[in-house]
């Protein structure tokens, strides 16, 4: 059984059953030995009236006067019964009919002072109680034997166990729903744990809250603490592959230069060659930035909340100012309160890079345009260009694939956007824009929503 | 007219200067950001290509300053990373453009012929419509003093605008100055434009008259 709240609820239930039953059993033997006590008692004083009406006849011989006897003695099978024996004698009660009381279980022969209690089987039920003692009527030694039928003993502890039961029973329901109740109550914070956890997951750069009970504030910080040290080392290898990419830019360049100078010289062949390793050289540069930014994002590294409205104008300012920008018409309608958690420079990469591939096929405007619907936030960047074919917009988010030859870059904008955006937990669809051209649409969960506020 | 190159790469650093000469420039050369701010600061250039990784004080603090005193010179940044948010922080920083290395010498000549293209001009430097002042050399718009950030094309119609003083313009006339055609989608595109620049300079700046096109008005003051 691998869940701990089965584990917990099955041994508290079974603990619960083998208490209550044992409580069953021994309340209905005590109640039995308690009522077959009461009614010793009362054949104890039945005895005594049947002892008091014992005298001796006019010949000698003991007799029993019935008049002040219990009327049960007087009806046949009536399940209560007087016996009296001397030597060459035997009395019965006329409830008896003129059977005898069967004798008992002990040898040994009555006490002369006291009442002795036993069991015996009956004339005409199974099991009757009776008592007993020895006593000396003129002189002639008697035995007094009074018995009466058990099954009303039989039949109460019957209806104890029965009634005792249902109670034990519904008892029983009530521990064990006390008992559901508070493993509940015990598993409550680690269900929080779980739910934080979640949101750790959307959002690595967020931390287990540090007021959990005492039990488990310790594996909360040790959770804090690896994924701490996790995301140092994601931060520490992304800085070395962003730095080694980076320095290798300059020294491209300053290659470039060379090759303007080889070609001005009129080796014409050697600066080509140059060239091709040097386009090849920042192929390779720009997709391992990218890679390593979406590992980055991945990470949550640096994951501070974005403001999608300013960053998305910010944008802009940098697009109106390319040859093409500069006679387009940049219009969004982000709701200016919104702030999202994801982080401001893949957000960037991923609008910039789709901005520019509108920019570059734009006749006149491009929109970014957001909404928040059915759990999700969606964000559409459209153009009003040419648009991509249906059957080549899956092709355009693969890496490397590249649809304008025209344009500057490496082929890598779009399957970049699609990296990043997987990263980041959204997804990204290519559509039709509304008239003419392309619409990129974007998705994420609007649990990435931290705040929708106007200020 | 006179260029100021800060790049700490020599091979860079000369190639572009080389290339700038050539276009007709008189050009300066500096390879730290101390030096780079001072000469900014105090020297009157047409033109500055400004690399951001540089020793001493980094790129974007220098054209920071330099735009915190005043200075307006078209700045165009060079910068090895590339990503785009660099980009936005340096226009946001004040840079009129952004070219990312390694780049072809020939487009940041290209480039740098806009900026200068851009910013020279226009014999009327300032208007003043309502709250409204248009600083036709510099680009610049302010509203109330304040200067409000709009795009090329922004300026462009509401400098268009403010020509043609109290006048009511057609969509059509709008259209076939900026893009020099006039069609559906044109007029839907100037629709937006104007929406843009009214949440910009505030509703009351422009006025829309139905079946006539649009005026502005600057607003009150």
């Amino acid at each position: 059984m691998r869940s701990l709240r089965l584990r917990l609820i099955a041994f508290a239930a079974l603990a619960i059953a083998v208490a209550l039953w044992a409580a069953w059993h021994v309340m209905g033997m005590l109640f039995e030995h308690y009522t077959e006590r009461r009614m010793a008692d009362a054949l104890v004083r039945s005895g005594e009236a049947v002892a008091a009406a014992v005298h001796l006849d006019a010949r000698g011989k003991p007799a029993v006067d019935p008049s002040n006897l219990d009327a049960r003695f007087r009806r046949r099978g009536s399940g209560l019964y007087w016996e009296v024996r001397a030597p060459g004698l035997i009395l019965g009660s006329p409830s008896l009919g003129g059977k005898v009381l069967g004798a008992g279980g002990q040898d040994r022969e009555p006490a002369m002072a006291s009442w002795q209690e036993d069991e015996v089987s009956g004339p005409y039920e199974d099991d009757l109680i009776v008592v007993e003692r020895r006593l000396a009527v003129g002189g002639v030694p008697v035995t007094v034997r009074v018995g009466e039928d058990d099954e009303p003993i039989d039949r109460a502890g019957a209806s104890f166990a029965r009634e005792m039961g249902m109670f034990l029973l519904a008892l029983g329901v009530a521990l064990a729903l006390a008992a559901w109740a508070q493993v509940e109550l015990g598993l409550w914070p680690l269900r929080r744990v779980r739910r934080e956890l979640a949101a750790m997951e959307r959002n690595p750069a967020q931390r287990l809250s540090n007021d959990h009970p005492r039990e488990i504030g310790p594996l909360a910080e040790a959770i804090n603490a690896l994924a701490t040290a996790r995301s140092e080392d994601l931060v520490r290898a992304r800085r070395r592959a962003a730095d080694l990419a980076h320095a290798l830019k300059t020294p491209l360049a300053a290659l470039a230069a060379q090759s303007r100078v080889a070609r001005a010289a009129g080796a014409e062949a050697a600066a080509d060659a140059i060239d091709q390793t040097l386009t090849a050289a920042t192929a390779v540069l720009e997709s391992e930035l990218a890679r390593a930014r979406a590992a980055a994002s991945r990470a949550g590294e640096g994951v501070a909340a974005t403001r999608p409205a300013a960053l998305v104008e910010g944008l802009f300012a940098v697009l109106e100012r390319t040859d093409r920008g500069m006679g387009l018409v940049f219009d969004s309608d982000i709701p200016a309160g919104w702030e999202i958690g994801i982080d401001p420079d893949s957000f960037a990469e991923i609008f910039g890079n789709l901005l520019d591939n509108a920019t570059r096929h734009a006749r006149r405007v491009v929109r970014v345009g957001a909404a928040r619907a059915a759990g999700w936030l969606s964000f559409t960047v459209d153009d009003d260009g040419p648009g991509i074919p249906a059957d080549q917009r899956a092709g355009a988010l693969r890496r490397g694939v590249r649809l304008d030859e025209s344009g500057s870059g490496h082929g890598l904008g779009l399957s970049i956007v699609a990296d990043l955006v997987e990263a980041t937990s959204g997804a990204i669809t290519l559509g039709d824009a509304p008239g003419t051209g392309l619409s990129v649409t974007l998705r994420w969960p609007d649990t990435l929503l931290t705040r929708d506020q106007p200020d | 007219m006179r260029a100021l190159v800060v790049e700490d790469d020599p091979d860079i650093g000369g190639d572009v200067a080389r290339a700038l000469a050539d276009s007709g420039l008189l050009v300066d050369r500096i390879v730290n950001g101390n030096q780079a701010w001072f000469a900014g600061d105090t020297e009157d250039y047409a033109i500055v290509v400004l690399d951001l990784g540089l020793p001493d004080l980094d790129g974007l603090t220098v054209l920071r300053r330099w735009r915190a005193a005043g200075r307006t010179m078209p700045v165009l940044i060079l910068s090895a990373r590339g990503d785009w948010t660099e980009k936005v922080e340096g226009i946001e920083a004040g840079a009129d453009d952004y070219l990312a290395k390694p780049f072809q010498l020939g487009e940041l000549v290209t480039r740098v012929r806009a900026l200068l293209r851009r910013a020279g001009g226009h014999a009327a430097p300032l208007l003043a419509i309502g709250r409204l002042k248009v600083d036709t050399r510099n680009r610049r718009l302010r509203v109330r003093d304040v200067e409000v950030r709009v795009s090329p094309l922004e300026f462009r119609l509401i400098n268009y605008l403010a020509h043609q003083a109290d006048r009511t313009v057609a969509v059509g006339e709008i259209a076939d100055h900026l893009y020099g055609t006039s069609d559906i989608g044109d007029v839907n595109a100037i629709e937006a434009l104007i929406m843009r620049l009214r949440r910009k300079i505030g509703g009351d700046s422009i006025e829309t008259r139905r079946g006539f096109g649009y005026r502005l008005t600057g607003g009150g003051n």
